[in-house]
């Protein structure tokens, strides 16, 4: 059975790492988008989910989010919003995400909202 | 006290005198007589008073006119139009005959109301009682004099008698003087103001007291119930622009409700004002019926608060992000040593996780902090089950808290609508506190009680307590309750802060009872359903 792929969309190494570690212990195939790529690699790469952070230093989150939301290729693929701010969920929610995750969060928490929509 | 309005004298060394000024001057000859009269009716006419001179046979109707005229070329415009009336004096205090008190005061008062009613700024008189020629006259008179010393406070009216030196005896001088607020006379050459040294040094006294608000650098305002300003000194006319024009419609002083304060007492506030920001003392002055300001400039100590909760912000952000992969990491290696069988290993990194979760709630808090301070904390209303939440975080807590049991007595609360994880953050708040400050004992009782329109949940413990001139405080931002014996207070002193400006925003109540030695209950009340504002 090949496994699912997860695509991780954050600027900051240390997280990624993390969360690739968290996603691959628990089976799924994890691969990383570009900065500067982000649309492209999603298109290319067309990954069973998408988990990314809300603010990044080149791009906005939620606008990137919404952008997929409406393409057709990519409006599939369930996303799920991380953010270091609970304020910011809501607005999260208006950009058409499938969940969000606050850090810093418990990996039991990200792996059950990977299983829920995959 | 009404405001004190300035006038003109006309004479050099008086000056400016207020409304209700009675004063005197002790002449020699016709010269001395006419040269200051003339002057101070000068004035007078310039200013648009109303001027009435008694004359005497000393200094008749004709040599006044005639003096006048020398220096005022204008002044039959002026008699023409009613604005200065001259009368001898049988025409005024001997009307009817004889000098009676009560008639001539009355005269004045109804010559006062006269010359308001025509639209003149007040009344400026001179009488000369050079016809008294007795001492039953004399006597009645001075008994006159101290009666408009007594009365003529609230009109705005200028007196000047004027006395022969000759004709005054010794003990008639200080008749006079007793009974004006000074006197003029001619002495070596030149013009004298006498007063007593008395009031002089009086004088010199209240110069001193005025000179402290008058010098402050900080604005000093005082308005009357009304609004309007009684006194602005040097620093809030620079300042506050207008404010003596604009009383309490002045943006330095909107908000405020002199009726209100006489009945609540000082009130502290700060305001923003252009690009600075003022801390004010509104206090209410009842021996004159009137509200003090008191402003000090507090924008340095304002821009330093928000560069420092603009800092707290973005390093609370900031350390959020290295915290979260150590956390997550922590989680990792404790599911892989238990999944190899080395539960020791396991365990300590389980201790590890409890630290970590512990910096994180410290950062949450500095967090909510500033979110608070700069108005940008959220809520996020809805409707949700009160005791679901309640058994939710209870039970979390629970779990971290061996130790103590948390005994709970819930009312039947349906829903109701707030904000479900901040009121959850009040109730752990409450919780962490109570075992926090309980460690010897191990009772906590979380009760709830509701009717149709409100909440009621309280937490008790049975600890330290807390003595009750802390009470109020255990509310402010950074305060922490000292605990006796050996563990220093752990926390930043902010949850309760945040936690009662979460139940401010719900338009609720928060406080806490308590009793130093045997426990503390803190509670907060809450509506069912609050209305959002």
């Amino acid at each position: 059975m090949t496994k699912k792929k997860v695509m991780i969309i954050e600027d900051d190494e240390g997280i990624t790492d993390v969360l690739r570690t968290v996603i691959e212990m628990y089976g799924y195939e994890v691969v990383v988008a570009g900065d500067n790529s982000i649309i492209e690699d999603v298109q290319n790469s067309l990954p069973d989910l998408l988990l990314m952070d809300v603010w990044m230093k080149e791009c906005d989150g939620r606008k990137t989010c919404r952008h997929l939301k409406n393409q057709a290729d990519t409006k599939h693929i369930p996303i799920i919003m991380v953010s270091a701010t609970r304020d910011l969920i809501k607005s999260a929610r208006d950009s058409g995400a499938d969940d969000f995750l606050e850090k810093p969060f418990e990996i039991e928490d990200l792996v059950g909202k990977i299983q829920k929509l995959i | 006290m009404i405001k004190k309005e300035f006038r003109d004298s006309g004479i050099d060394i008086v000056g400016k005198v207020p409304w209700g000024t009675h004063f005197c001057q002790f002449y020699r000859t016709q010269k001395d007589l006419s040269d200051v009269l003339v002057r101070y009716f000068k004035a007078g006419l310039e200013n648009n008073e109303f001027c009435v001179w008694v004359t005497s046979e000393f200094l008749t109707r004709e040599d006044a006119l005639k003096s006048l005229k020398k220096v005022i070329p204008r002044i039959e415009q002026y008699l023409k139009k009613g604005q200065m009336e001259i009368f001898p004096y049988t025409d005024w205090y001997l009307k009817q005959g004889k000098f009676e008190m009560k008639r001539v005061l009355k005269m004045w008062v109804n010559k006062h109301n006269e010359g308001l009613k025509k639209g003149f700024a007040g009344l400026r008189v001179s009488g000369n009682p050079f016809w008294i020629d007795n001492k039953k006259d004399w006597d009645d008179f001075a008994s006159y004099e101290a009666e408009i010393n007594r009365v003529i406070g609230p009109y705005k009216l200028l007196v000047l008698c004027t006395y022969s030196l000759e004709k005054c005896s010794a003990d008639e001088v200080i008749d006079v003087v007793t009974n004006h607020q000074f006197a003029l006379i001619r002495r070596r050459g030149k013009l004298e103001l006498i007063k007593s040294a008395e009031q002089k040094k009086a004088e010199e006294e209240i110069a001193h007291l005025a000179s402290f608000p008058e010098l402050n650098i900080n604005p000093i305002v005082e308005i009357n119930i009304p609004g309007e300003v009684m006194y602005a000194n040097p620093a809030s006319k620079k300042l506050f622009p207008g404010i003596k024009e604009e009383g309490i419609k002045h943006t330095a002083l909107l908000g405020i409700n002199p009726g209100s304060t006489k009945k609540s007492g000082p009130l502290i506030r700060e305001i923003p004002l252009g690009d600075k920001w003022y801390r004010q003392a509104i206090i209410y002055v009842p021996e004159a019926d009137s509200v003090r300001i008191y402003n000090n400039d507090i924008t340095d100590r304002k821009k330093l608060e928000q560069l420092k909760d603009e800092f707290l912000g973005v390093a609370s952000h900031e350390l959020k992000t290295p915290v979260t992969s150590i956390k997550a990491y922590t989680q990792i290696l404790r599911k892989i040593f238990y999944d190899k069988g080395d539960i020791r290993s396991a365990e300590m990194l389980g201790k590890m996780e409890a630290q970590v979760n512990r910096i994180i709630g410290l950062i949450a808090d500095l967090l909510d902090i500033t979110k608070i301070q700069t108005g940008k904390m959220q809520f996020n209303y809805k409707y949700f089950d009160f005791n679901e939440m309640i058994d939710e975080v209870s039970e979390d807590v629970q779990r971290i808290s061996p130790q103590h049991e948390i005994i709970k007595e819930l009312a039947r609360t349906k829903t109701i609508y707030g904000d479900r994880e901040r009121l959850g953050q009040v109730i752990t708040n409450f919780l962490t506190n109570a075992i926090k400050y309980s460690p010897k004992n191990d009772r906590v009782i979380l009760k709830t009680v509701v009717d149709d329109k409100k909440v009621t949940l309280s937490v008790r413990d049975f600890g330290m307590g807390i003595p009750e001139e802390k009470r109020q405080k255990v509310f402010e931002r950074f305060y922490r309750v000292e605990t006796t014996g050996e563990r220093t207070p752990t926390g930043l002193g902010l949850g309760l802060y945040i936690s009662s400006e979460i139940i401010k925003r719900h338009q609720g109540k928060i406080g806490v009872k308590s009793n130093t030695g045997k426990g503390s209950t803190f509670y907060f009340v809450v509506p069912l359903k609050p209305v959002q504002k």
